[in-house]
């Protein structure tokens, strides 16, 4: 026997958004969004809904009537670009919260990025993999590790029946797979996990990517937990080093050499444009999140270490600083880059002061622009 | 918590209903288990089978990934988990470098036919050693150990042809950590450059050879005394030495080139490297500097400066009775003569480099003189010596069995010979009397020669020797090359064939 609520349609069920039990709450801004409790409907709109939810308005309307065939095609084709759009923008979201340690809040995005790829992939897909992989993220940041581990499993197994499977998955499956055994307190298997993660980055992408770098900073805190200090010190300074090196790059692209510079001051007529207007960071927003929490991280390491090297705190205050000026936070910027100089004072290294009083040059000129 | 996580099996925590009982798990299969296999057989047997599997070790992860990934894989899965990263870049940074080379130049080239750096396990192994032995002195700081480390894996590979490129990385990463040393004052920042520069030099890069090992060199003259090799040279004569040799590579690929401009340069780097062979303290290698740069200046015309350097080399050949070296410098000492004119300097030193090699036994050297003496004679126009010498070299070669000196002193002793006998032949046709007519068909007819017999008195002053001027000297080379192809086994035969050709010519 089947019990209908009286005022749904026979037939229609609806479900909260969150935990697929019977709803009695909807969204007033879709209306195709039902939540049991208000408790739900805040965590999901905090999570996730805030930013969808006119897409979901568009993806879950009642399918119009449609005369002919063409019509019916594209309007199909239109919903799967649209479809997929929004795993790719739910998945990036989840993965920017996870870096900034909101894990409960990722949940109800990569929810929704996982019922998404299903409806557009199918079960047990490859595509699948990377919901499922936050997912088991968030639950090792919410310390559920038997959850943790079922999702990483899923995953797992996904990713062992797909022969062809991208080295970009793996390696990003492995360090999933090591953060649960390192929040388990298995650094051995952790270890293993990273260092599979560390070579399948490497492969696809090169020993010195920003991809890769991830890989080693969770090695070096396993190492770290471990008591071994040189080796993490190591790893900790191949991540600064591939950090420092590549948001230079960025700041060099982006900046206008000294002649375009003079050039801009001799047109004094001329609107004076905002010269780093358009500077982008060249990363996507999970990545700047991953930024701010690895080099912070590092940089707190370094700054409590008794018997660090000058250089290493130097170096990571200065790539601090050119990672919030490339994110547009001019203040905290310099407040790195002055730490850095105090730091570097005791380096003897001319290119590398060179270097920072050059970007703090850059900081006090984009200071006055804005 | 305010979001529950959502399930991963559909069915298994189905979807609330509305009061609706739940369906049974579906398609979950019950374990199989010897208990509920049915008939006595099929129970046998699955006893038997679990009994095999609790036999079996039970295999974790890691086993698997053993007989599942590559070797290199595994590799660098050691590598990491130990926490070795710097060496797992360098192997996959040098293992992709060896593979886009190999792209770059295409499945049809020879590098496809030699095996990757990341098939060959046991040189996998022999770096795994040696690296993590250096980035575990890295480490600590130890920077002489990683010196070592690396220094032994590059000496390792030196003895594989394949593998240069990877010596090159190893001696080149070396000078790098040398770099950083600071405690031994340099010491090992030489080293480095000096085999860094020999990297370069075999490849061929002669120009950053000698940026390095002048680089050497500095740090060498630094330390004059003190630093001394396991063979018991010092550093300073070393370096002083390798610049020579490449100083010396240089000189010659620019003189090479004949252009003005790497002309110049190429005596200033030859001068160079004469000056770096003195300051080696060593004889024998200034001797051979300053014949080379004797021999550039020659090239370039300016006969003196090269005689000056020749003669250097003369003289240090003399003092360690170098006796080769002597004929050499006799040799190019005499053309230089020759070319200036002085007939009589050359024929001098060519006589003495004769002598020479007449006393010492070098045939080789020793026909080649007597060659060059013939020439010269034969120019001068003393064509009885010419025969004399051209004869020498022509039986030494052929008792050498050198059939191209032996081809050309043939043909150049025929000429001689025909040279010689040309004066009289000439006289026989002026003096034209009966018996010298009676003599030229004689000798049209059956070869003998009997010119060398006195002509009878009948017209007075008839008996004198006509002179004839020497022939030029420069073209015999070329058109005996052409003559020897129709070579006959008599040399007798040879030379009168020749003296018909040439008495044809003149009458």
């Amino acid at each position: 026997m089947d019990i209908n609520p009286l005022a749904n349609p026979k037939g229609v069920k609806l479900l909260c958004e969150l935990c697929q039990i019977p709803a009695f709450l909807q969204c007033k801004f879709c209306n195709v969004t039902y939540y049991c409790s208000l408790e739900h409907q805040k965590a999901d709109w905090i999570g996730i809904h805030e930013k969808i939810c006119d897409r979901l308005a568009f993806l879950r309307q009642p399918v119009p009537f449609l005369a002919s065939r063409e019509d019916r095609e594209r309007r199909q084709k239109e919903v799967q670009v649209k479809k997929i759009e929004l795993i790719e923008m739910t998945r990036t979201l989840a993965q920017k919260m996870l870096f900034e340690g909101k894990h409960e809040e990722a949940v109800p995005a990569a929810m929704q990025s996982l019922r998404y790829s299903i409806e557009v992939y199918g079960v047990s897909t490859i595509e699948l993999v990377p919901s499922y992989l936050i997912l088991g993220e968030a639950s090792v940041g919410l310390g559920k590790l038997t959850q943790a581990e079922e999702y990483l499993a899923k995953a797992d197994w996904t990713v062992l029946k797909t022969p062809d499977c991208s080295r970009a998955i793996q390696s990003k499956l492995y360090r999933n797979l090591g953060l649960l055994y390192a929040a388990k307190g298995d650094f051995p298997e952790a270890l293993n996990n990273f260092a599979d993660d560390i070579y399948h980055a490497s492969e696809e992408f090169g020993t010195d990517d920003i991809r890769t770098a991830g890989g080693y900073f969770h090695m070096g805190n396993v190492f770290f937990r471990q008591g071994k200090m040189d080796v993490a010190d190591s790893l900790y300074r191949q991540v600064i080093n591939i950090w420092y090196s590549h948001l230079a790059d960025v700041l060099k692209s982006n900046t206008p050499s000294e002649e375009e510079l003079a050039q801009s001051r001799t047109r004094i007529l001329g609107p004076v444009k905002g010269m780093f207007e358009e500077m982008g960071s060249g990363l996507d927003e999970a990545q700047e999140a991953e930024a701010v929490q690895i080099l912070n991280s590092i940089h707190d390491i370094r700054e409590h270490q008794t018997t660090r090297l000058p250089q290493d705190l130097a170096q990571a205050c200065h790539a601090l600083a050119m990672l919030y000026f490339v994110l547009g936070d001019i203040k905290k910027a310099k407040e790195y880059g002055r730490k850095a100089i105090v730091a570097s004072d005791q380096v003897k290294d001319d290119d590398f002061s060179q270097s920072l009083v050059e970007f703090m040059k850059l900081c006090e000129r984009q200071g006055t622009v804005n | 918590m305010a979001a529950t996580l959502p399930p991963i099996n559909k069915n298994r925590n189905a979807v609330p209903s509305y009061g609706k009982p739940r369906p049974p798990p579906g398609g979950r299969l019950e374990p199989i288990s010897p208990a509920n296999a049915k008939g006595r057989r099929d129970r046998l047997a699955m006893e038997k089978s679990t009994a095999l599997r609790n036999q079996m070790p039970i295999l974790k992860k890691k086993d698997i990934a053993k007989f599942r990934n590559s070797y290199k894989h595994n590799l660098c899965l050691d590598m990491l988990t130990e926490g070795f990263h710097l060496f797992f870049c360098e192997l996959v940074n040098l293992i992709r470098q060896q593979m886009e080379k190999r792209e770059a130049a295409g499945p049809e080239s020879f590098l496809w036919t030699k095996p990757v750096l990341q098939d060959q396990t046991e040189k996998l192994d022999m770096m795994k050693v040696h690296l993590t032995e250096a980035e575990a002195a890295n480490r600590i700081g130890d920077f002489a150990k990683e010196y070592k480390a690396r220094y032994d894996l590059a000496q390792f590979f030196k003895a594989s042809e394949d593998d240069q490129w990877l010596v090159d990385h190893f001696f080149t990463t070396c000078l790098n950590v040398a770099s950083k040393v600071e405690t031994d004052g340099g010491k090992m920042q030489a080293e480095g450059h000096c085999n860094v520069g020999l990297c370069h030099q075999n490849n061929g890069l002669y120009g950053e050879a000698a940026k390095h090992f002048e680089a050497y060199h500095k740090l060498a003259s630094e330390n004059k005394e003190d630093w001394i090799t396991s063979s018991g040279v010092s550093y300073y004569t070393d370096s002083c030495i390798k610049l020579y040799h490449i100083y010396t590579i240089i000189g010659t690929e620019l003189g090479r080139t004949g252009e003005e401009e790497d002309a110049e340069a190429s005596l200033e780097t030859l001068t160079k490297a004469l000056e770096m062979a003195k300051c080696s303290l060593d004889k024998k290698l200034e001797g051979e500097s300053s014949y080379t740069l004797g021999m550039a200046y020659q090239k370039h015309n300016q006969l003196d400066t090269a005689l000056t350097h020749l003669f250097n080399f003369y003289e240090s050949c003399q003092g360690d009775s170098n006796s080769e070296g002597i004929g050499r410098a006799c040799d190019a000492i005499a053309k230089i003569y020759a070319r200036q004119g002085n007939k009589e300097k050359s024929v001098e030193f060519l006589k003495r480099f004769v002598e020479l090699t007449e006393k010492t036994g070098l045939e080789k050297e020793y026909c080649l003189a007597c060659h060059n003496l013939g020439n010269v004679c034969n120019s001068v126009g003393t064509y009885d010596e010419a025969t004399e010498y051209f004869s020498k070299a022509y039986n030494i070669s052929r008792a050498l069995g050198d059939p191209d000196s032996t081809n050309v002193n043939r043909v150049q002793y025929g000429i001689a010979m025909a040279h010689r006998m040309m004066g009289k032949f000439a006289n026989h046709v002026v003096v034209g009397d009966k018996t010298c007519m009676s003599r030229l068909v004689e000798w049209k007819s059956v070869r003998t020669d009997e010119f060398n017999k006195p002509i009878p008195d009948t017209v007075p002053g008839a008996a004198q020797h006509v002179m004839i001027p020497p022939p030029p000297p420069a073209e015999e080379k070329e058109e005996s090359k052409e003559e020897a192809v129709e070579d006959s086994e008599d040399p007798g035969v040879r030379e009168e064939g020749d003296g018909q050709t040439e008495g044809a010519a003149e009458s």
